[in-house]
């Protein structure tokens, strides 16, 4: 880790917990965030970190990017999952096609960009149509990389979509809208892009960097609890049961989180605009494993904080929801096993 | 020797049930977990089919049918609306220890008015802010006076704590160490000095109303003491093992919806071609719903017999609750946003089903119950 990224980690927590962290449940039920987010994102040096340093970014590639993703996300899941799609998709997009106008604009924006993600594709159950993006109303700019559906990567403006608004249970102050006319969305071009494989990559490694920070402020949240809430006659803290619980949520987490930084570092060391097949493989592992660990992490920590787990008046709640709606975002997990399976059949055929 | 299939009887009220919840319960819950509140029209319907005393006798009003018809028809009503059945598991727990500890006079003031409705539903105040599951740690006392008891202190997570027209609190009535000195009263809704919280939000269970109780110089006579002073741990135990199937029960109801919803979805998107990764997901989610529902089945024919079946049904909740939170988590996970739209049920049911880990005993507590039953049980082992 650079010095200049871990002084940018340093700085961030405090800047979280200022900034995002009072604001985070009012965001999750208004179900949106506030307009002029993006821009003190963007002033705070959160946007474009994966960026070089003579582009503008802070030089500190996806590994920084996750890293920074990751803090966010034990402040608000939807935030940092905004942040996340905007520089794996914005960003990440403007990249791999080296089109330095989109990136300068991606790098300042206005509001963070919409994402459709390839499993929206799909007609959804009770016959709705149209494909589900992530983004609300505040979006100006929508990548959509909806593979094998007949639609390639993408940037449309946003205002050229006609939206439904859409509700969630979890990540609701991201915004989640249904895009009632996808054709709109064909932008042309070939769906099996090395661009398309490369956002594909950092948006999975976005994800599981997500996920990795909704675990880790569950288990901060269950090991502080655990300490201060006595049942027979001892803190909870006391109780092997307790303790086994909070141990094998670290353990799992940071798995995870070590998958993580694998995963960025093989997309940090690609060559501009590809996408090894080992890099994306690593990247789909990781948020596999990123998501199914911070459920676990979540539902742990609520279950350690008993009833008032289960109360809104308790972040653990949120946490839950937010983690479990990590795989509603791009692929699935019946997708990112499917996107195994290649390698792996040339790997042992 | 155990016998899986139920009888006649009691598949007559599995059926009824399943009736009730397609045509009552079904058509309400989704909106009724999007706005909130109190299923009242709803309950009033399922007292009137019998559905609030199902296994209380029928000179008190209730149905007699057994455990085993009081699983199935739980079951039946949560695979529609869990935040409903829970009301309705929590009356049935309180009608039975009513009938159960209750004197002839108790009996008959209380329980034909909790299987018909005129109670609206029972509560059951046992939990407060520092005795979750531990009650040793009770704060709420009942002070003895010439004409009964005053009761001062606070009960959280009532489950229709904003409705409920009957209490069973347990406070303490002696400073004797531990769960002993705890005592059981009836409390009914309306005594001066009883007030009721406003309703918490939840993950789940959203039509189902959750508020702290109050106390304050609360009166009520000689004869709202249940069972002996100083017995209340031992009904509250007693209580909360049958409570436990019924939580069992409605966690395999919920899983089953879950299940079935998830299959509609994977014929809908993959038609006959439905991947492995998905109906392996659906096909563990059966066989392990199936192993619950036989544990908890199990357990209510222990009931039914008149067996101990404590272990069981703490054997039955651990299992049920479990593996239907990992079943919800499971199918979420493959269907992707899809799972994630309030139209595809099964969102809810994740979130509903959740709680059946922490409510009328953690996973923990039930832990700890079997594994007092295994140490007793080797212990006999080693004595023969």
């Amino acid at each position: 880790m650079s010095d200049e990224l871990e002084a940018l980690l340093s700085a961030l927590q405090p800047l979280c917990a200022r900034e995002i962290g009072p604001h985070a449940k009012r965001w999750d039920e208004q179900r949106k965030l506030d307009a002029d987010l993006a821009p003190r994102l963007a002033e705070w040096g959160l946007i474009g970190t994966s960026v070089d340093v003579e582009r503008g970014g802070a030089g500190a590639g996806m590994v920084g990017a996750a890293a920074i993703v990751e803090t966010l996300a034990m402040y608000s899941g939807s935030v940092a999952m905004r942040v996340a799609l905007h520089e794996a998709a914005a960003i990440g997009s403007a990249l791999a096609t080296r089109d330095d106008e989109a990136l300068a604009s991606a790098m300042s924006p206005s509001a963070l960009c919409g994402w459709v993600g390839p499993a929206r594709a799909s007609q959804g159950p009770g016959g709705r149509g149209g494909l589900t993006m992530l983004a609300g109303g505040d979006a100006d700019l929508v990548v959509a990389r909806t593979s094998g559906q007949g639609i390639a990567m993408g940037r449309v403006a946003a205002a050229s979509l006609s939206t439904r608004a859409r509700e969630s249970s979890g990540l609701r102050a991201a915004g989640w809208v249904d895009v009632l006319d996808p054709s709109a969305l064909d932008v042309g071009g070939d769906d099996a892009s090395e661009a398309a494989a490369v956002v594909a990559a950092r948006v999975a490694v976005l994800i599981a960097a997500t996920a990795c920070g909704l675990a880790r402020s569950a288990i901060l949240e269950a090991a502080k609890y655990a300490m201060v809430r006595e049942q027979f006659g001892s803190p909870l803290a006391a109780f092997q049961a307790i303790q086994w619980k909070v141990a094998n949520a670290v353990t799992e987490r940071d798995a995870a989180w070590a998958l993580v930084t694998h995963a960025a570092g093989c997309l940090d060391r690609a060559p501009v605009g590809r996408c090894p097949t080992s890099a994306g493989d690593a990247a789909a592992r990781a948020q596999l494993a990123a998501v199914r660990a911070a459920v676990g992490a979540c539902s742990e920590s609520l279950q350690i904080h008993g009833g008032y787990g289960y109360t809104e008046e308790f972040v653990v709640e949120r946490l839950l929801r937010d983690s479990r709606a990590c795989s509603a975002v791009d692929r699935n997990d019946l997708e990112l096993r499917e996107s195994l399976v290649p390698s792996l059949i040339a790997r042992f055929a | 020797m155990f016998d899986v299939v139920p009888e006649p009887a009691e598949q007559e009220i599995q059926a009824a049930a399943r009736r009730l919840a397609s045509d009552v319960l079904a058509p309400r819950a989704t909106e009724l977990d999007r706005r909130g509140g109190f299923p009242k029209e709803s309950l009033a319907t399922l007292a009137a089919a019998g559905m609030l005393g199902i296994n209380l006798p029928r000179e008190q009003g209730g149905m007699q049918a057994g455990a085993v018809a009081y699983s199935l028809a739980v079951s039946e009503l949560a695979h529609a609306c869990a935040a409903t059945t829970v009301a309705v598991c929590v009356n049935n727990m309180v009608a039975e220890v009513v009938n159960h500890f209750g004197t002839a006079e108790q009996r008959a003031m209380h329980v034909p008015r909790l299987c018909d409705g005129r109670h609206v539903v029972g509560a059951f105040a046992l939990s407060e802010a520092g005795a979750g599951s531990d009650p040793a740690g009770m704060r709420t006392r009942a002070r003895r006076t010439d004409r009964g008891w005053v009761i001062d202190g606070s009960k959280l997570w009532i489950t229709s704590g904003s409705d409920a027209g009957l209490f069973v609190v347990w406070a303490k009535t002696s400073d004797a160490p531990g769960a002993r000195g705890i005592s059981t009263f009836l409390v009914p809704g309306d005594t001066p000095g009883l007030s009721r919280g406003k309703p918490e939000h939840k993950l789940g269970l959203r039509g189902s109303t959750t508020t702290a109780i109050d106390f304050a110089g609360c009166e009520v006579g000689h004869d709202a003491l249940l069972d002996e002073e100083g017995r209340g741990f031992r009904v509250a135990m007693m209580a909360l093992d049958g409570g436990r199937i019924g939580i069992a029960s409605q966690a395999i109801g919920v899983a089953r919806a879950a299940i079935e919803a998830s299959a509609n979805w994977a014929t809908e998107r993959f038609g006959a071609a439905t991947p492995q990764g998905v109906s392996f997901v659906l096909a563990d989610a059966a066989v392990e719903m199936e192993a619950a529902t036989l544990l908890t089945l199990r357990a209510a024919w222990l009931k039914r017999e008149g067996r101990s079946f404590s272990h069981a049904a703490s054997m039955a909740k651990l299992t049920a609750s479990e593996r239907a939170f990992s079943a919800c988590n499971r199918i979420l996970g493959v269907m992707g946003a899809d799972g994630q739209a309030p139209e595809a049920l099964v969102e809810r049911l994740f979130r509903d089903v959740r709680v059946t880990m922490i409510y009328e005993g953690t996973s923990e507590v039930q832990r700890i119950v079997i594994a007092r039953d295994i140490a007793r049980r080797f212990g006999d082992e080693v004595r023969t």
